[in-house]
């Protein structure tokens, strides 16, 4: 107990002497604002997007696409999946295809996208569905897989019908598998959303970060990254407790 | 012999591999019969390779058989198998607790009513599970999910008991005491049991009759009634008798 | 034998029916090739743009920026892993900082690099470094933290070295998680090395992607986007053969855990 909170209080204080350092540095060689602002700046900057709306308007326009793309993709990929799991004839034709897509930088979709759906919403949303369509319909195909043959001749004894075997054995079974995938995703669907919105878009954290560019304005980009930062941490964590909480049962929480 | 209950009729099961050029057939069990009696405890014994697993999923209806038929004259009602299966590997689902795999039947069949959940609590008092009902497949021993796989094979009160090689992946000292939890609910409920295993002394220690069979191809060897009084405890394994059969045993499986 | 006929006519057949469709839909709805040309037209820009000579320049800025800074980049994330590993209690301290830089996307840098950097290559190798490093670092320490105590005991008990413990039993033990994190770093500078070029370049296959973009070429920008499919394919198959062959002797069954 007393180690972890040393640990902790360590931690702390490398942030503090990462921020001393930076105004020290900032102090002594006199650097001017539009390369490197105070730490201080970065607080006030922060409040003041907070005070005029700027930053909630925008976090909440890539939070929406995150939300809507990220569901739609992890939906099709649970279902698309399901179904190249059981239908191996499909999978196995499809195979070379998904591999190629897999592996290939969907980001370089991004422009086509813009250039089809425009600089609303939908050209992110499309992408970000796309980045976490693949890492979830692969974990499904391989959780489904991983059903053993006992429990299907379990199911069978007790005279399970084709939905019951679904629902009460595949689909729980593949839950681990399907966590790590969403997890993945999540994080790939934040950084879809900041270069969709980068490639062109009217709101969104990406789009601060180019406005921010375009201005040479260093205080707001370092204050709009920050914000980035927090916000995929906290999905990333939250996640992360939802796939404790589904998974209390599994080995890998034994500890 | 009570009233035969199960029927296996000339029995034989092929399995094909291999494509149209290289097709190789190998025969898994030829004309294998025998019947079993209400309330007896029948052991399939035999070496690996003798196709005694085999016969039990083609018992239950797992696997088809190629020649021949089986009949099973017990019945409760058309949704209710009349029999629980126990697998080698104790195959409970990892998100359910030791109570919620016992009621699982329950689910599938639609059929769950309020006297069910008293009546598996009472099995896993007679499994020495009372105080594990609330655990995770992942915190219990070999030994005890093995126990909890079994009271679900009887939750919902089926006549017959298949085991498949039930106790087979168990180091010997749960094994044994195993055998004695199995010996006390058998002796407590009666169930017609047919008990696949490849233990000599398992066999003889547990069973009314001990079906042994050979292999190339799977057949069987001898239908051997075992006279041993009941009930049956760790003394029976020091009697000249049991010692006897175990021997004999030996012998026809060298 | 008769199955896999069947898979490969069928995937044959899918690729067809998906030109089919992409080809089918123009003529049916009249689309402007400004929005989406047909197939063979992007087809045939692809093949025009190796001729001339274009995909091979631009390829070739983006792969040697890309290897430069993906080998930079891992090779410090390996020395950072190691070290990090070392001591249980530096690893603690820093891992909170760790997690929220793995977890943020490292592109939204680049507009921050183009000012401090200016454009052109440095902002583009120090963003392909940042995401190399990251998924090499934790995945050493990984590596490292997952070799069982008996075999450190093991060593120990011959009194090997310490040079020894490294080179024969640390390194080969780590060697699966390693790689594993170098496929991920490689998707990953992939994917910087494109975004960068968007924001920083005047050349590259990412800068190529959006001249296309702001000329409204759809025909340029679908061959590009084929292009930067084929040079992450080369790459991403490059670490994966790489992987094969330092592993023959790993029975790997690792969920899925990589992506674009």
């Amino acid at each position: 107990m007393k180690k972890k909170l040393g640990i902790k209080l360590m931690s702390f204080l490398v942030l503090v002497a990462i921020v001393v350092v930076w105004k020290v540095m900032v102090t002594l060689l006199k650097t001017p604002t539009h390369i490197l602002p105070p730490p201080e700046d970065i607080l006030f900057k922060f409040i003041e997007l907070i005070r005029n709306s700027v930053l909630q308007k925008n976090f909440l326009a890539t939070f929406e696409e995150i939300v809507i793309g990220f569901s739609a993709g992890a939906g099709l990929g649970i279902v698309i999946g399901y179904i190249l799991a059981k239908v191996e004839l499909l999978e196995r034709a499809l195979s070379p295809y998904i591999l190629i897509f897999q592996t290939a930088p969907k980001i370089s979709l991004a422009p086509l996208f813009v250039l089809w759906f425009g600089l609303g919403i939908l050209s992110k949303v499309v992408l970000i569905a796309l980045v976490t369509l693949f890492p979830v319909m692969i974990n499904m195909i391989l959780g489904v897989r991983s059903t053993e043959k006992n429990y299907y001749h379990l199911m069978r004894v007790l005279g399970a019908r084709p939905w019951q075997v679904m629902l009460k054995l595949e689909l729980m079974n593949s839950l681990p598998y399907l966590m790590t995938g969403l997890r993945v995703g999540l994080v790939l669907s934040i950084t879809a959303a900041v270069i969709g919105e980068m490639m062109g878009s009217r709101a969104g954290l990406g789009f601060l970060l180019i406005l921010g560019n375009e201005m040479y304005d260093i205080t707001l980009l370092m204050t709009v990254i920050l914000v980035i930062s927090l916000l995929s941490f906290l999905l990333d964590v939250g996640m992360k407790k939802l796939q404790d909480r589904l998974l209390s049962w599994h080995e890998s929480s034994a500890k | 012999m009570s009233e035969e209950v199960v029927r296996v009729k000339n029995v034989g099961r092929t399995f094909v591999s291999g494509g149209k050029k290289d097709r190789k057939e190998f025969t898994a069990l030829e004309k294998v019969s025998f019947e079993v009696g209400r309330g007896e405890f029948v052991s399939l014994l035999g070496p690996s390779g003798c196709g005694k697993s085999t016969l039990l999923k083609i018992i239950s209806g797992l696997l088809p058989a190629t020649s021949g038929s089986v009949e099973i004259t017990e019945s409760v009602n058309e949704k209710v198998p009349p029999f629980g299966f126990v697998f080698q590997d104790s195959v409970l689902l990892p998100w359910r607790t030791a109570l919620d795999n016992a009621l699982f039947p329950f689910e599938i069949m639609g059929n769950r009513e309020k006297s069910d959940e008293k009546h598996v609590r009472e099995l896993f008092a007679l499994a020495r599970l009372v105080g594990f009902e609330e655990s995770y497949p992942r915190q219990l021993s070999g030994g005890m999910k093995q126990r909890v796989s079994i009271v679900r094979a009887l939750s919902y009160n089926p006549p017959i008991l298949l085991m498949d090689e039930p106790f087979g992946a168990l180091d010997a000292i749960t094994r044994d005491n195993l055998n004695n939890v199995l010996l006390e609910i058998w002796e407590s409920t009666r169930k017609t049991v047919i008990f696949v295993t490849h233990s000599i002394s398992e066999a003889v220690y547990l069973s009314d009759r001990i079906i042994v069979m050979g292999t190339k191809p799977g057949r069987v060897l001898k239908d051997m009634k075992v006279t041993l009084p009941r009930p049956r405890n760790e003394d029976t394994k020091l009697s000249p008798e049991f010692y006897a059969y175990v021997r004999e045993l030996r012998e026809m499986l060298k | 034998m008769n199955k896999r006929v069947l898979i490969t006519v069928l995937s044959i057949l899918f690729l067809f029916l998906f030109l089919g469709i992409w080809k089918g839909y123009i003529v049916l709805n009249d689309v402007p090739p400004f929005i989406l040309p047909p197939p063979e037209a992007v087809g045939q820009r692809f093949v025009d743009l190796i001729a001339d000579g274009t995909f091979i320049r631009e390829g070739w800025v983006t792969l040697y920026t890309i290897i430069l800074g993906f080998s930079i980049g891992s090779a410090l994330g390996f020395l950072a892993g190691y070290f990090s590993a070392r001591s249980r209690t530096f690893e603690e301290i820093i891992s909170p900082y760790v997690m929220v830089i793995q977890a943020t996307p490292k592109v939204s840098l680049i507009p921050l690099f183009v000012i401090w950097f200016g454009l052109g290559m440095p902002s583009k190798l120090l963003l392909i470094v940042l995401s190399a490093f990251f998924p090499v670092m934790v995945n050493t320490i990984l590596g490292l933290r997952s070799i069982p105590e008996d075999y450190s005991n093991l060593m120990t008990v011959l009194k090997a070295s310490e040079g020894q413990r490294v080179l024969k039993l640390e390194l080969p033990m780590a060697t699966p998680l390693i790689m594993a994190g170098l496929k991920i770093a490689m998707v990953q500078s992939v994917i910087g090395a494109i975004v960068s070029e968007w924001m920083a370049g005047d050349r590259g296959l990412g800068y190529l992607l959006v001249y296309g973009s702001s000329l409204y070429d759809a025909n340029l920008l679908m061959a590009s986007i084929l292009a930067t499919t084929f040079l992450g394919l080369v790459l991403y198959w490059s670490i994966e053969l790489v992987e094969k062959k330092l592993l023959f002797w790993h029975e790997s069954k690792l969920a899925f855990t990589e992506g674009t």
